[in-house]
């Protein structure tokens, strides 16, 4: 048995990703995704569905919102809805999927108070693997003053003779305002360090996708966010990760005016790979870390 | 190879939750035994002339990308770095980029850094711990160099680097004096400071960007080369020209022979580009 899985009969294993991420980073419409493509899969694909969960509230109202293209009611601190789903895994018999939709708040919460949920820590000390969904709208950069400086010398001097007022006072230090990379890099360094694992895979997740355009998730990555790919990257050994491009709504939100969106809802949500070739379906990066464990 | 930072101590539980890892700067009598190992860096120097930037130049510049052959590969003090890196950045409000004075309550305390080298076939990480000792105590050592006896720190590290500000080559007796100063505080790492045998002095000189004439360049190395010179061979270390910010990006990049110092405290050969 390899590590990550516990067996829960002879030939069920249970797994648990724990998916994380910001506020408004697109875990719960992922879930709503990932449910209804898991759920219309047919038997004999590497993901489907073994067994109709024993309590679908929750799922339902995910999937209610996210056939009517409407936005997921986020999830509140401190409140998690477990969703485990029974499933064919691939290539290794019954797997059972915990999948907690966390509020991204805890993660928010934990970079300033240094805390988190007790029943969040017992999750991050099991998970197998993690989902980490990052939104590209939604990315606080580090803007050090030098760089702005820097481009704008010549037409601040142009528009504004005046020499700055070195006697300014500073606003005080905030960490709600730390970069978005420092935050994710503090989140996966402390998931890390309360793992009772020695690796544990990533399957880095930009969201809404369709939003982003052109080019490849791996380079957004290294672009947008170089700090956490940088750590991905050193930390390859124990924590492997591989990025994923998604769009869990098969187009930006709400739909564009006159935008043709698909009949069938399996048909809306697309995932790419790292380099920016199609991956399989929306359970590509969960398929990615079952594989990887 | 050592897995990222992982912490050892157990949950304190206090209130609500699980409490975690500070992210604040390490005490010195607090290092934890994953980062027994790391190399330990003491960045000595008076009170502003740019050890604190220096630290926050790193962490700047590899929230960039991967600078001067290395990536990034964790922190345990990020919350310390990000502090450090506030008044230089435009979330401060201010105008001029500052860097926050180190608190006199915050001596001993250590910034922890692990990068890995980026070269093909690389990806060895290197646990890096710096010292950002106060100013104010390091002048205290030039009037009673014997102190030094007294810093743990100073007998953990493995190299010095003892921090020439540029922006007092420009008047003569400012010069003479911070030279005199630098050269006192050097001499007594050797004498009092319970050093390790094998740990290296090194001389830094700060603000590049701020010096316009070669020969104001020179003024500098020529304070460092003679800090060096005056040292016993077996504690000699190296001479790094730094900007670790630049008011002038036009003419000096921020980031030049930071890159040097980087691979001096990560135990490699530092090559001075410039």
């Amino acid at each position: 048995m390899s590590l990550g899985e516990e067996t829960t009969g002879p030939s069920s294993r249970r797994r648990s990703i724990l998916m994380v991420g910001l506020p408004g980073s697109g875990k719960t419409t992922y879930l709503a995704a990932l449910w209804h493509a898991i759920r219309v899969a047919p038997p004999g694909s590497d993901l489907h569905l073994v067994r109709m969960p024993d309590e679908l509230e929750y799922l339902n109202r995910l999937a209610d919102d996210w056939i009517a293209c409407e936005q997921a009611a986020h999830s509140s601190l401190g409140t998690s809805r477990r969703t485990t789903l029974e499933l064919q895994g691939p290539g290794d018999g019954h797997v059972q999927l915990s999948l907690p939709d966390y509020s991204g708040e805890t993660i928010r919460q934990a970079w300033t108070s240094r805390r988190w949920p007790t029943s969040f820590d017992r999750f991050v000390g099991g998970a197998s693997g993690l989902l980490l969904l990052v939104h590209p709208d939604d990315v606080e950069p580090h803007v050090t003053l030098d760089a702005v400086e820097g481009s704008l010398d010549k037409i601040a001097s142009d528009l504004n003779p005046e020499q700055p007022d070195p006697t300014l006072r500073p606003e005080p230090f905030d960490p709600d305002r730390a970069p978005t990379q420092t935050i994710l890099v503090d989140s996966l360094q402390l998931i890390r360090s309360r793992s009772r694992r020695r690796r544990i895979p990533i399957a880095v997740c930009v969201s809404a996708w369709d939003a982003v355009g052109d080019g490849e998730p791996g380079g957004w990555l290294s672009a947008r966010l170089p700090l956490l790919a940088q750590f991905l990257q050193s930390n390859a050994d124990v924590l492997p990760a591989s990025v994923f491009g998604l769009s869990a709504q098969g187009t930006a939100w709400p739909p564009p005016e006159g935008e043709r969106v698909p009949d069938s809802p399996e048909d809306r949500p697309w995932v790419i790979a790292a380099d920016g070739t199609p991956a399989d379906g929306i359970a590509a990066p969960i398929r990615w870390i079952l594989r990887s464990l | 190879m050592k897995a990222p930072e992982a912490m050892t101590a157990a949950p304190r539980r206090r209130g609500r939750g699980v409490a975690l890892d500070s992210a604040l700067a390490i005490p010195f009598g607090d290092i934890p035994e994953e980062l027994s190992g790391a190399r330990v860096i003491v960045l000595a120097g008076p009170v502003d002339s740019g050890k604190t930037t220096l630290v926050a130049s790193v962490y700047e510049l590899l929230q960039d990308g991967p600078f001067g052959g290395y990536g990034f590969a964790g922190s345990r003090t990020l919350m310390a770095l990000e502090e450090r890196c506030h008044e230089g950045r435009v979330a401060s409000g201010l105008e001029v980029p500052k860097t926050r004075r180190t608190a006199s309550t915050e001596v001993g305390d250590l910034i922890h850094l692990s990068v890995s080298t980026t070269s093909p076939g690389g990806g060895t990480r290197r646990q890096i711990l710096v010292n950002d000792v106060t100013g104010e105590r390091f002048a205290a050592l030039v009037e009673h160099p014997a102190g030094a006896s007294s810093m743990p720190v100073l007998a953990r590290a493995d190299r010095v680097q003892v921090v020439v500000d540029g922006a007092a080559v420009f008047d003569r007796a400012t010069r003479d004096r911070f030279a005199y100063k630098a050269e006192v505080l050097a001499r007594t790492m050797v004498d009092h400071a319970q050093l390790r045998p094998g740990t290296l002095i090194d001389a830094v000189v700060t603000k590049l960007d701020l010096m316009t004439k070669r020969s104001e360049v020179e003024t500098a190395e020529g304070i460092a080369k003679r800090i060096l010179d005056r040292l016993p061979e077996t504690r000699r270390g190296q001479l790094v020209v730094t900007c670790a910010r630049s008011a002038t990006p036009g003419r000096t990049a921020t980031g030049t022979g930071v890159d040097a110092a980087l691979a001096l405290w990560a135990g490699d050969v530092a090559v001075q580009s410039r």
